[in-house]
C-alpha cells in the first residue's frame, strides 16, 4: 500500500515534471498556437479571424489556438517563449519577433484592393477645424494626442518616421497629453471628443467605419502616410519544416481557385477573407522588413539626435551603431 | 567655570580626606563611563538603523524601479529604459544599477563598480509579465546600494554628538559637585567651625540648622548635648563669677584701706585717734609735724597731758560731758608743742562707733588755726582803715567822731573837725599818674601825722579828702596855729618820680558844740568851710560861718536852677556880627548865648563858669550847637550868606562823643559844617595838648572851621598857631583896648597882625568900641573886627537888620577919614 502510495506519488511529480520541462513539445505535437493583436475589440479580431483558423485547423489536421494579444510585444514574447508558432503583425512587430523571438516572415497579407500595402492615418473630428498636419503642429500645445503602440507600425512608427522624426518632435514633448490606444479605441476616442487628434491606419478605418457608421460620420483623415508594406505572417523559424509547408500550402491556396477546389469552398474561402479585409496571402521573407526597418533605424537615429539629455559620447555610440545597421540592410527587394 | 574648576580642583586635591571627594570621584567616574556607553551603543544603534534605512531604500528602489521598467522592458522600448537609467544618476546611494534580458544580457548599466573599502548591499528582482496565460520572464534588474553617504552622515552626527554628550557630561558632573557642595561641603564645613567654635571655653552657641536631613538630625543631636554642656558649665561659671567678685571685693577694699591710711598720713590735717579717756593710741603724720612730738612720747597718754593745754579745769569736764551725751564735740582748744608753744587749735571730737558696739574710741580731729586767727585780726583792721595810707577810714572815723561827741557831751571840752581837701590833687592825678597820685596822698597823710598828736584822729574819707578831729581843742586860736603848722608842712616840696610838687590844701573847719551838735551837721560845715577856703584860691583854713553856709546854699540853688533851665530850654543865642574892616560887611556872627530868666536875661558870665565847674556845661552846649545851626538853617532859607562862630567850652571840646554829635547835628538840621566856626581857647590847646590835636584834626577833616579865642590874654604862644591848623585867631580885648594910648599896644598889635597874615590866618579883633581903634587895625591890615562899634549881640531878626545901618555908618566914617590922615 506504502509503496503504491510512493509510487503514484512518483509519478505524479514526474508528470508535473516533464509538462513543466518540456511544454512546446507537447503541445505544438498536435497544436498550433496563433497570435493576434487586438488592433480593435478583441471579439472583433476572433471573430474576423475565426473562420480562417477553423479551416487551417480542418486542413493541417491539427488544433490552431488563437491567442489574441492586447498589445503587440505580447506577440513577440508569446512566440519567443514559443507559446504560439505564427502570428499575423504588423512590420514593426515582425522585426521584433524575428530580432527577439525567433520569428521569420513568411507570408504577407494581400489587401482587399489588391494594392501591396496600407496607409498610416491621423483622423481629428471633422468639427475640429483640423485640416492639415501644420494645423495640428500649430495648436498641438492644447491637443490630447491618440498615440498607437509604441510597437504598432501605422499608429506609432509611420506618424513618427514621416511626422515627428523630421521635425525634432516628440508627441511626448509637443502635446498637451498623449494617451496610448489601439486603432479602434483611438477611432472612438476622436469621434467622441476625447481626443482630438489620434492615428490610425486605413485597414482598421475601413472595419471602423463598418462597425461604428455614425461614428465614422465625425471623424476626418488630416493625414495618410505613403504606402506601408502590408502586415506579414511571421512564424518561428524553428517551426518543423512539414508543418511549415504544409501551413504554406494552405495559406498560399487559401481564397485562390484550385483544380480540385469546390466553387463553394472558394466562395467561402473568399468571403472568410473579405471578412478580414484580405484579398488573400502571399509568400515572402524577412526581406519584407527592410523598408520599415530601415524606416525605424532612421527614426530612431533622429531620436538620438534630439535627445539633449543623452551624453555626447553615447549618442556618437549609438549613432554609429545604427548607422552600421543601416549600412548592413541590403536594399528593399521591391 | 573658573571658578567652577576651581572649586573642582579643590575637590580634587582634598581627595585624600575629603567626604565630597570620595563621593564625586565615582560617581563623576562612573557617569563619564556610562555617558561614554550609552553614546557608543546609541551610534551603533544610529549605524544600524541607517543601514536598515539603507536596505529598506534599496529593496523599495528596487520594487518601484521593477515596476516602472517591466513596461519599457515588455515593449523593448529602450528609450524609455535609458531615460528611467539616466534618471538613476540622481539616486543617492546608488553604485550600481543593471538590468538585463532573460538570456542574461545586459539591457541598461547604470553606476560604477564599487570600489573595495564601500560596504555594498545588492539585491535583485526577476521582471515578469503576464500576458495571455502565460507568465514571461522579462530579465532581472540588480540594484547595488553603497554606505558612503550613510558612514559620512554618521560621521558628521557623531562629530556633533560627541561635543554635546561630552558637554552634558561635564554639566552633570558640574551639578553634581555643586549639589554636593552644597548640600555636604558646606554644611559638614558649617558642622565643623561650630565646633571647634565651641571647643574653646566660653559660651557655646547652638549652630541654626534649616534642613530636616540626616544632617539635621546630627545637628540637633549636637545642638542638645550644647545645651547640656552648656547647663554644666553655667553653673561652674556662675560660682566662680561670685568668688572672683568677692575677690575682687575684698581686694578693693583693702586697696581703699590703703588708700584711707595713705590719705589719713598725706592730709594737713592733724588726727588722733583714743580710747574712751582720750588716751593716744594711734597718730597720724600730720599730728606729730604739727605738735613736735614723736608718736612713742604720745601713745598711751591723755591728750590734756601732751597736746592739748589743760588750762581750764572746767571747760575739760565739759568737753568730757558733752562727749558723753552728744558722742561729739568741736571747739577751738589752745595747742601746746612738744617745745612749750602754745597755738590755737580747732578740734573735733569724734566717739567711733563699730556696728552698734559703745564707744571704744575717739578720733581727734584738729588744725592749727593761727594764721586764721591772725587774718581775723587783719581783716578787722582792714574794715576800718584806708589800704593807701594806712589812717582810720570813713567809718573808723565816724565811730571815733561819735564817740568822741559823746564824751565831750558830758565832759564839756569841745574839739575841733577839720576838713582837708588838696589842692589841683585831680590834676596831678591827670597829668602825672595815678600811682604818683597814690604816693604823694601817702606822703601827705604821713606828715599830716606827724603835726598831730596821737590822741587826734586823721582819718581818710576818700580820695583827696581828710578828716581830723583835734581833741579836747575848742579855741580858734589853737586850732589856727596847728593848721597852720599843717599847711606849712605839707606845702614843703615833695619829690615823686624825679618831679618836684608843691602842694597846698584848703580846710574848712567846725567846732563842737558850736558848729553842730551832731555829727553829721559838723561833718556838713566843715566841708562847707572847706569850700569856701577853696573858693578863696585854696592853701588856707577857713572856720565855720553861717554866711558861707548861707553862699553854698546860693549855689545850690543856682545849680538846681541851671538844671531846670537846660530842661526847659531857656536858653537864647543872641548874635554879634563880626564885619569885614575894608568894606564894613557882616561875614560873620558869633553866637552868644543868654539865660532867657523869667525876669531878666542873664549874660553867660554869670552862669558860664558856674556850669563849667558843675559840670552842666555839655548840656547847655548840646543846646547852643542845635540854636545856632537852627538859625544857620533858617538863614540859608532866607538867603543870608553869613557863618557862625560858636564858642566851645573846654569840657566840651573834649568830650568823647564831641566830633560824632556835632556832625549828627550838623547833618540832622541839615547845614554844612564849613558854614560853622568853632572858638575854643588858647589854654585849651596848651593844657590838653596831645587830645585837642585829634579832635581839632578830625573837625577840620569834617569841614569845620577853627578860630582861637582870647588870643593874648593868656599864654600868647605862637608856637601853637603854628602847630596847630586853625584858621582865625581872634585878639583878645585886653589888646584892643589900649590901642588909642599905648604906643607899645600898637606896635605889638600890628606886629601881630602881619605876623598872623603872613602864616595864612584871618584875623579878627575883638572889642573894637571907637573909630580909632577901628581905623589903626584896618590901617594895619586886620581882616575882620567885631565889637560895639559894629554892633552889639542881639537876637537874629534886629541883628541882620542892623546890617545895614551899619554899612551905612562906616560909609560915614570913611569920608571923615579923608579929611585927618590916619592916627598912628
Amino acid at each position: 500500500m506504502r509503496t503504491v502510495l510512493l509510487a503514484c506519488c512518483c509519478l505524479m511529480l514526474f508528470g508535473a515534471l516533464t509538462s513543466f520541462l518540456c511544454p512546446a513539445q507537447a503541445q505544438t505535437r498536435d497544436r498550433l498556437g496563433f497570435g493576434l493583436v487586438a488592433t480593435s475589440a478583441p471579439g472583433a479580431v476572433r471573430d474576423r479571424w475565426q473562420p480562417l483558423l477553423d479551416d487551417m485547423a480542418q486542413a493541417l489536421g491539427l488544433t490552431v489556438q488563437p491567442t489574441i494579444y492586447d498589445d503587440y510585444a505580447g506577440v513577440i514574447w508569446a512566440m519567443g517563449n514559443g507559446d504560439i508558432q505564427v502570428a499575423c503583425v504588423g512590420n514593426k512587430v515582425a522585426i521584433e519577433a524575428v530580432d527577439r523571438a525567433g520569428g521569420e516572415v513568411a507570408f504577407k497579407a494581400v489587401e482587399a484592393d489588391g494594392r501591396a500595402g496600407y496607409n498610416s492615418l491621423l483622423l481629428a473630428r471633422a468639427d475640429s477645424g483640423l485640416r492639415t498636419v501644420e494645423d495640428m503642429f500649430a495648436r498641438a500645445g492644447e491637443l490630447t494626442y491618440g498615440d498607437g503602440d509604441i510597437n504598432s507600425t501605422s499608429g506609432h512608427v509611420i506618424p513618427g518616421h514621416y511626422l515627428f522624426a523630421p521635425r525634432g518632435l516628440e508627441p511626448r514633448t509637443v502635446f498637451r497629453r498623449v494617451v496610448q490606444n489601439n486603432h479602434e479605441e483611438n477611432f472612438l476616442g476622436v469621434a467622441a471628443g476625447r481626443l482630438d487628434v489620434a492615428t490610425g491606419n486605413s485597414l482598421n478605418l475601413a472595419t471602423s467605419t463598418a462597425r461604428h457608421p455614425q461614428a465614422a460620420a465625425a471623424v476626418k483623415v488630416i493625414w495618410t502616410s505613403p504606402l506601408i508594406p502590408s502586415d506579414p505572417l511571421v512564424w518561428r523559424a524553428d517551426l518543423e519544416p512539414a508543418r511549415k509547408a504544409a501551413l504554406r500550402a494552405f495559406l498560399l491556396d487559401y481564397g485562390r481557385p484550385g483544380p480540385d477546389k469546390a466553387p463553394e469552398r472558394l466562395n467561402r474561402e473568399q468571403a472568410v477573407l473579405r471578412g478580414m479585409a484580405r484579398a488573400g496571402f502571399q509568400a515572402c521573407d524577412n526581406s519584407h522588413l527592410l523598408p520599415v526597418r530601415r524606416m525605424e533605424l532612421v527614426r530612431q537615429r533622429s531620436r538620438i539626435l534630439a535627445d539633449a539629455a543623452l551624453p555626447q559620447a553615447e549618442r556618437l555610440r549609438r549613432l554609429a551603431a545604427i548607422d552600421k545597421t543601416l549600412q548592413a540592410l541590403p536594399e528593399a527587394v521591391d | 567655570m573658573r571658578s567652577f574648576c576651581g572649586f573642582l580642583g579643590q575637590a580634587v586635591g582634598r581627595s585624600r580626606q575629603g567626604l565630597a571627594a570620595k563621593l564625586l570621584l565615582p560617581a563623576l567616574s562612573l557617569s563619564l563611563g556610562v555617558g561614554l556607553l550609552l553614546f557608543l551603543f546609541f551610534s551603533e544603534k544610529f549605524a544600524r538603523q541607517a543601514e536598515e534605512d539603507l536596505r529598506n531604500r534599496l529593496d523599495s528602489f528596487l520594487s518601484t524601479q521593477a515596476a516602472e521598467l517591466e513596461g519599457p522592458v515588455w515593449e523593448f522600448d529602450q528609450a524609455a529604459i535609458d531615460r528611467l537609467f539616466r534618471s538613476y544618476a540622481l539616486m543617492p546611494d546608488l553604485q550600481r544599477v543593471r538590468l538585463t534580458d532573460s538570456q542574461g544580457a545586459t539591457l541598461a548599466l547604470a553606476g560604477a563598480d564599487p570600489s573595495p573599502s564601500d560596504r555594498t548591499f545588492a539585491a535583485s528582482r526577476r521582471l515578469t509579465r503576464q500576458a495571455g496565460s502565460e507568465t514571461y520572464n522579462l530579465g532581472r534588474l540588480e540594484v547595488v546600494f553603497n554606505d558612503s553617504r550613510i558612514r559620512q552622515g554618521l560621521a558628521a552626527s557623531r562629530k556633533a554628538e560627541l561635543p554635546a554628550a561630552l558637554g552634558l557630561a561635564v554639566l552633570f558632573a558640574g551639578v553634581l559637585v555643586v549639589t554636593v557642595h552644597w548640600h555636604l561641603g558646606v554644611p559638614l564645613r558649617r558642622l565643623r567651625e561650630s565646633l571647634e567654635r565651641n571647643a574653646a571655653a566660653g559660651l557655646r552657641s547652638p549652630l541654626p540648622w534649616q534642613s530636616r536631613d540626616e544632617l539635621g538630625q546630627v545637628v540637633d543631636a549636637y545642638n542638645a548635648m550644647l545645651a547640656e554642656v552648656n547647663q554644666y558649665t553655667g553653673s561652674l561659671e556662675l560660682a566662680n563669677a561670685e568668688l572672683q567678685a568677692e575677690n575682687l571685693q575684698r581686694r578693693l577694699a583693702e586697696t581703699r584701706l590703703t588708700l584711707f591710711k595713705t590719705m589719713v598720713e598725706a592730709t594737713d590735717t592733724a588726727m588722733v585717734i583714743t580710747d574712751r579717756e582720750l588716751r593716744v593710741q594711734e597718730t597720724n603724720a600730720a599730728c606729730l609735724r604739727l605738735t613736735g612730738f614723736a608718736a612713742e612720747e604720745l601713745a598711751g597718754r591723755p591728750v590734756w597731758e601732751t597736746f592739748l593745754f589743760p588750762h581750764d579745769r572746767d571747760r575739760m569736764a565739759a568737753v568730757q560731758r558733752c562727749l558723753e551725751a552728744n558722742a561729739a564735740w568741736a571747739g577751738e582748744w589752745r595747742g601746746l608743742t612738744s617745745q612749750g608753744a602754745r597755738l590755737p587749735l580747732r578740734v573735733t571730737i569724734n566717739a567711733l562707733h563699730f556696728s552698734g558696739d559703745a564707744a571704744a574710741h575717739h578720733v581727734l580731729v584738729f588744725t592749727d588755726i593761727s594764721e586764721q586767727k591772725a587774718t581775723q585780726k587783719l581783716l578787722k583792721s582792714l574794715a576800718y582803715s584806708d589800704s593807701l595810707t594806712g589812717l582810720p577810714n570813713r567809718a573808723l572815723f565816724m565811730d571815733r567822731l561819735e564817740r568822741e561827741i559823746c564824751i565831750e557831751t558830758r565832759r564839756g571840752r569841745g574839739f575841733a573837725l577839720l576838713f582837708v581837701d588838696l589842692d589841683n590833687f585831680k590834676w596831678i592825678n591827670d597829668s602825672m599818674s595815678h600811682a604818683v597820685g597814690d604816693r604823694v596822698l601817702a606822703a601827705l597823710a604821713g606828715r599830716m601825722r606827724q603835726c598831730l598828736r596821737a590822741e587826734d584822729t586823721l582819718a581818710r574819707m576818700g580820695g583827696d579828702e581828710f578828716t581830723v578831729i583835734l581833741r579836747e581843742t575848742g579855741d580858734a586860736v589853737v586850732v589856727e596855729r596847728v593848721v597852720a603848722a599843717l599847711l606849712a608842712r605839707m606845702a614843703e616840696p615833695l619829690e615823686v618820680d624825679g618831679a618836684t610838687l608843691e602842694i597846698g590844701a584848703s580846710i574848712g573847719a567846725a567846732l563842737y558844740p558850736n558848729d553842730g551838735a551832731a555829727s553829721e551837721t559838723l561833718m556838713k560845715n566843715a566841708d562847707t568851710a572847706m569850700y569856701a577856703a577853696k573858693a578863696a584860691g585854696g592853701s588856707r583854713l577857713r572856720f565855720f560861718e553861717p554866711a558861707i553856709a548861707q553862699k553854698a546854699q546860693a549855689r545850690l540853688n543856682l545849680r538846681n536852677k541851671l538844671k531846670r533851665a537846660i530842661a526847659r530850654r531857656e536858653f537864647v543865642l543872641h548874635f554879634q556880627p563880626i564885619v569885614a574892616m575894608a568894606t564894613g560887611a557882616h561875614v560873620h556872627y558869633e553866637a552868644l548865648v543868654r539865660w532867657n530868666r523869667p525876669k531878666a536875661l542873664v549874660q553867660p558870665a554869670q552862669f558860664i563858669e558856674f556850669a563849667e565847674n558843675e559840670g552842666l556845661i555839655n548840656h547847655i552846649g548840646r543846646q547852643v550847637f542845635d540854636m545856632a545851626f537852627a538859625q544857620l538853617r533858617d538863614w540859608a532859607g532866607e538867603g543870608v550868606p553869613a557863618t557862625m562862630a560858636v564858642n566851645v567850652s573846654r569840657s566840651q571840646f573834649l568830650e568823647e562823643d564831641f566830633v560824632e554829635d556835632l556832625l549828627a547835628r550838623a547833618t540832622r538840621h541839615g547845614v554844612a559844617p564849613s558854614r560853622m566856626v568853632l572858638e575854643i581857647t588858647e589854654s585849651l590847646l596848651i593844657t590838653d595838648s596831645a587830645a585837642a590835636k585829634v579832635v581839632l584834626a578830625r573837625l577840620i577833616a569834617s569841614g569845620f572851621r577853627i578860630a582861637v579865642d582870647d588870643f593874648g590874654v593868656g599864654y600868647s604862644s605862637l608856637s601853637v598857631l603854628v602847630e596847630y591848623p586853625v584858621q582865625i585867631v581872634k585878639l583878645d580885648k585886653s589888646l584892643i583896648r589900649p590901642l588909642e594910648c599905648d604906643p607899645r599896644a600898637r606896635a605889638m598889635v600890628s606886629g601881630f597882625i602881619a605876623l598872623f597874615q603872613s602864616l595864612g590866618l584871618e584875623v579878627v579883633a575883638e572889642g573894637v568900641e571907637t573909630a580909632v581903634q577901628h581905623e589903626f587895625l584896618a590901617a594895619a591890615g586886620c581882616n575882620l573886627g567885631q565889637g560895639w562899634l559894629y554892633g552889639k549881640p542881639m537876637p537874629a531878626t534886629p541883628a541882620l537888620a542892623a546890617a545895614s545901618a551899619m554899612e551905612s555908618r562906616l560909609v560915614v566914617s570913611r569920608l571923615r577919614d579923608k579929611d585927618r590922615p590916619v592916627a598912628q
